[in-house]
């Protein structure tokens, strides 16, 4: 990765989601800063995949949009994770650590 | 509106400055229709803008530089906007009311596809949905009594004469009754008929003798009363709904009270409820009352006469019960108490009432099937079609960045549109077809009256619809992957129908299987109607008195029989009169062993049955039956006279077949009284059961040497017209003994159409359904063929300038249609030889294999389909060869 940015693997943006508004609510800027921040600036959240898929977990049940306001006292749509959100959640990471994993074992030269 | 999107989603906009996003955002912000998503989603982008660019400013980036960053993330607004909106759960919902929409708009501009489209599909969903409904309502739906699965019909069977469901004597039916483990509980029915007077006259009404058990074995109840009370001897009547309506003023009071019937008191103890089916099979006819059966010492000698319904013991099995009536049947033999030669059969009862009609229903049904495919290919030569016409439009927007997947769902909407509405004016239709199909129908049809539309036409209308929308919505799409977009520059293709070759074969095929059920039914139908019954029908008629009521006793009853006859000969425009204990074509009736002089009480069962039928002197001569040796009854033939007979020629052809002289000859007949008759004449065979049955051995008995009873048919031979003679034998009639009905008062010709009046409604069915088929295959045919020749039409333009006649570009044409249309026949001939075999058991004189049936069908389909290519063959043959320059 030479320029230090990471595409986003297929399928992980649910997972990097779900994973943020796990302990605060968050609206939806906040959600793709937060990703931002806490993998050093690898991952960058481009809005087009982000509200789509906000949307898309909304439309699953998987997490639950709140009116909120931004700090700049706007209208917002702030989401938090659902019980079947939280279920879900659990699986894919389980899933994502075993995926890791393995795929570290290939690379890692033998 | 959605075909836009859908264009514009494979056009990121990816290189938009900020001005331009931002102005394209603040237009779409403004933009008329906004909806709640829009602006929620609004808010929530704006909002998003807004933190970036704050957050850039905190990290020090300057105020314009930090809003352009901001905003350039926003490079596919609308692309991502729309994205955020396909996944929300009512997007689909908006897709497809819009759909809808432009499927209903799209039908409404294009009437020459919707009307012929939608007709063709609306009267085959609507011929579908009434066929169906015949067949489930006779065929599949339950009878209407509790556990209709466990009940049975149990008959005898005679061994040496290979018989089949013989009525039973009452002593089978007693032991099996008392005997039986598997049988739950057994009753026997036999036909009844008696006298209703009223004020206005007399009237004969038909009921059965039931035993009293009989409702209760099939688990229903009288709606009002009680029912039978089971003592023996009880004069106790249960009526149906319609009696007790029509006849009884449908008084509740009336039940429990006493009516009067062929002149003699009995309780009404019973109204069977409206939807009541009586049972009815075998030799038993319409019934309008039931009155308990008492079979007492008399009745057990009879013979055989009964009908016999029983319940299975719950999870005893036919076969079980089968098996152990035949064990029962073997002690009976054992015990000597029945014949030799003599065992049972058992059958489901439902097969028993609806069996007679299963192969014309199934033909009718396969019949149908058969014009569905054909409606089916027929709308999609329509709809592919209407779909190369629209082409263009197509093609434009394919270019746009419309998905396949979205076209395909466009038109998957219209032909939903299109089957579903059609559906539903087909089941309009059918709603006036179905009690339509019931009037038609001869009212002998079993469960005729119970035939109503309902769930089953809905269901099928369904089930067609959906079909018929799938079909139509991928029938454009067939062998062709992708949208062909040369068409945007003007190309016309030269491509052949070959892939739609496949509807002619189709086509032909179902047409030549379709003709063929009619032309096996109409040959059927014209043998039957040909038969030779044996008499001259025409200007004869008949009718039945029974001058066994009120004030007729043994010495007056006879007496008034001769006065009958005697006044009727009298009637103007009477040329003959007869009397006969029953009249020809009239299934039933006594029927008897014959055995050689004195054989005595051996075993009986390998000589033939004969029928027996008294008749009086004038019989033979009124019906036109010749006499083929020795002499008719005279005055000689008294009761003081040796019992003389004469025979028919089956007789003889059974008991001498290699002997000539017949008269004089003497043989045994029991039925009471002298045993040995000597025979005096021979006359012709005379069909007396119905015009498909063989002629039987018959033995005619003289009523003046003879009685046979109060009851009998008088027969009349007239010269003119035959209404006024009707008139006058009732004023005969009534002059003699008021009391006394006509009944089944009817012209023989008309009794012989009614006799084949079910193979007449079956073959005009099918005939009708052949018609249909034709027609679709010419229309089919030409569309197909035409829509190639104008297709094609700058080809054979630049064939013609190539030097190509006239003769080859007609011929080609021809020569490919009659090859497709030869392969459809040849495969229809042979499905005919399959489906045809649900007819086996119905056809008359003509076998289910009938080469010449075949033929013709093939003939007449190959015709009307090469007469249908004729029209465009023709067409393709006046293109001039300048049309091939003009086109550019």
């Amino acid at each position: 990765m030479p320029d230090g940015r990471a595409d986003l693997l297929q399928g992980t943006l649910d997972l990097l989601i779900l994973q943020t508004v796990q302990k605060t609510p968050l609206h939806g800027w906040a959600i793709s800063k937060r990703i931002r921040e806490r993998s050093a600036n690898v991952l960058d959240v481009n809005q087009g995949s982000l509200y789509p898929a906000l949307y898309r977990l909304e439309a699953r049940g998987l997490i639950l949009a709140d009116e909120g306001l931004s700090e700049q006292g706007r209208r917002v749509r702030v989401y938090r994770l659902s019980a079947a959100g939280k279920k879900h959640l659990a699986q894919e990471v389980a899933g994502w650590r075993l995926f890791s994993q393995a795929v570290e074992r290939i690379l890692v030269p033998a | 509106m959605a075909a836009l999107l859908a264009s514009r989603r494979t056009h990121p906009r990816s290189g938009l400055t900020m001005w331009h996003a931002l102005r394209n955002l603040s237009r779409r912000l403004r933009q008329a229709p906004r909806t709640d998503f829009d602006r929620q989603l609004d808010d929530e982008l704006r909002s998003h803008v807004e933190a970036e660019t704050d957050d850039l400013i905190r990290a020090g980036v300057p105020r314009d530089e930090a809003k352009r960053r901001a905003m350039a993330t926003f490079g596919g607004f609308d692309r991502w906007r729309e994205e955020a909106r396909e996944t929300r759960l009512g997007h689909r919902l908006e897709i497809l009311g819009h759909d809808l929409k432009l499927a209903v708009r799209g039908l409404r501009h294009s009437p020459s596809y919707t009307v012929p489209a939608g007709a063709t599909i609306a009267l085959g969903v609507a011929a579908l949905a009434t066929i169906s409904t015949l067949a489930y309502d006779i065929l599949l739906r339950p009878l209407p009594y509790a556990e209709p699965s466990r009940l049975v019909a149990v008959y005898e069977r005679n061994i040496p004469r290979k018989g089949d469901r013989n009525v039973v004597s009452g002593v089978a039916f007693f032991a099996w009754r008392q005997r039986s483990r598997t049988m739950d509980s057994v009753s026997g029915i036999m036909p009844d008929t008696r006298v209703w007077t009223t004020n206005d006259g007399a009237e004969r009404v038909n009921g059965a003798l039931v035993s009293p058990s009989f409702f209760t074995l099939l688990g229903v109840h009288p709606a009002i009363g009680g029912g039978f009370s089971g003592a023996s001897n009880a004069r106790e009547i249960i009526v149906s709904h319609n009696f007790w309506s029509r006849r009884l003023g449908a008084d509740p009071s009336i039940v429990g009270k006493t009516i009067r019937m062929d002149g003699a008191p009995v309780r009404l103890v019973g109204v069977m409820a409206p939807n009541f089916e009586p049972v009815r099979f075998g030799w038993l006819g319409e019934q309008e009352y039931w009155a308990p059966l008492d079979i007492g010492p008399q009745q057990l000698q009879w013979g055989r006469f009964l009908i016999v319904v029983a319940r299975l013991h719950p999870g005893a099995t036919i076969a079980a019960a089968d098996r152990e009536v035949h064990a029962i049947h073997a002690q009976l033999r054992g015990e000597g108490s029945i014949a030799d030669g003599w065992d049972t059969q058992v059958f489901p009862l439902d097969g028993e009432i609806v069996g007679s009609v299963r192969g014309p229903v199934y033909a009718l049904v396969v019949a149908c099937g058969l014009l569905l495919v054909m409606v089916l290919t027929n709308t999609s030569l329509l709809t592919v079609a209407q779909a190369r016409r629209r082409t263009a439009e197509y093609a434009l927007r394919s270019v746009l960045g419309a998905t396949r997947a979205r076209l395909l769902g466009e038109r998957a909407m219209r032909t939903l549109v299109l089957a579903a509405g059609a559906a539903a004016i087909g089941l309009v239709i059918a709603t006036w077809t179905i009690p339509a199909l019931t009037r038609f129908l001869p009212s002998d049809v079993p469960r005729l009256d119970t035939i109503r539309f309902g769930g089953t036409a809905v269901v099928v209308a369904l089930g067609a619809a959906g079909l018929t929308a799938m079909v139509l919505a991928l029938a454009p799409s067939i062998g062709q992957r992708s949208v062909d977009v040369t068409v945007l520059h003007g190309g016309d293709r030269l491509t052949r129908s070959a892939r739609m070759g496949w509807v002619v074969v189709a086509e032909t095929a179902a047409a030549v299987v379709l003709t063929v059920f009619a032309a096996l039914t109409l040959r059927s139908f014209d043998q039957l109607s040909n038969v030779a019954v044996g008499f001259d029908s025409k200007k004869l008629i008949a009718f039945r008195v029974a001058f066994d009521g009120l004030g007729m006793d043994s010495i007056t009853a006879p007496a008034a029989g001769r006065e009958l006859m005697r006044q009727l000969r009298a009637i103007p425009g009477v040329v003959a009169a007869a009397r006969a204990s029953r009249r020809p074509l009239h299934a039933g009736g006594t029927a008897t062993t014959v055995t050689p002089e004195g054989f005595g009480d051996k075993d009986r069962s390998a000589y033939p049955t004969a029928d027996i039928r008294w008749v009086d002197a004038d019989y033979f001569r009124t019906l036109g039956i010749p006499l083929e040796s020795g002499r008719l009854f005279s005055n000689a033939d008294g009761p003081k006279a040796p019992p003389r007979v004469i025979v028919n020629e089956a007789f003889v052809r059974k008991m001498w077949p290699a002997e000539r002289q017949i008269v004089g000859k003497r043989f045994d007949l029991r039925l009471g009284g002298p045993t040995t008759r000597e025979i005096i004449g021979v006359v012709g065979d005379a069909r007396l059961q119905s015009p498909r049955r063989e002629p039987r051995p018959t033995v005619y008995i003289f009523t003046e040497q003879q009685d046979d009873g109060d009851q009998f048919d008088v027969l009349l031979r007239v010269s003119g017209d035959e209404t006024p003679v009707f008139a006058a034998a009732r004023r005969v009639v009534q002059g003699i003994a008021p009391s006394v009905p006509l009944y089944r008062v009817e012209s023989m010709t008309t009794t012989i159409g009614k006799s084949i009046a079910r193979e007449r409604a079956t073959a005009q069915l099918l005939f009708f359904f052949a018609a249909s088929a034709l027609v679709l295959v010419a229309v089919g045919v030409y569309g197909l063929y035409a829509g190639e020749v104008s297709r094609r039409r700058r080809e054979i333009g630049i064939r013609m300038a190539l030097g190509a006649t006239r003769r080859v570009v007609v011929q080609s044409l021809l020569t490919r249609a009659l090859l497709r249309a030869a392969v459809g026949a040849g495969v229809g001939g042979l499905a005919g030889v399959l489906a045809a075999r649900v007819l086996d058991s119905t056809l008359y004189g003509v076998r289910s294999t009938d080469a010449m049936s075949y033929g013709a069908s093939v003939i007449v389909v190959l015709f009307v389909a090469i007469g249908a290519t004729l029209l465009p063959a023709l067409q393709a043959a006046r293109v001039a060869p300048s049309y091939a320059l003009r086109a550019e």
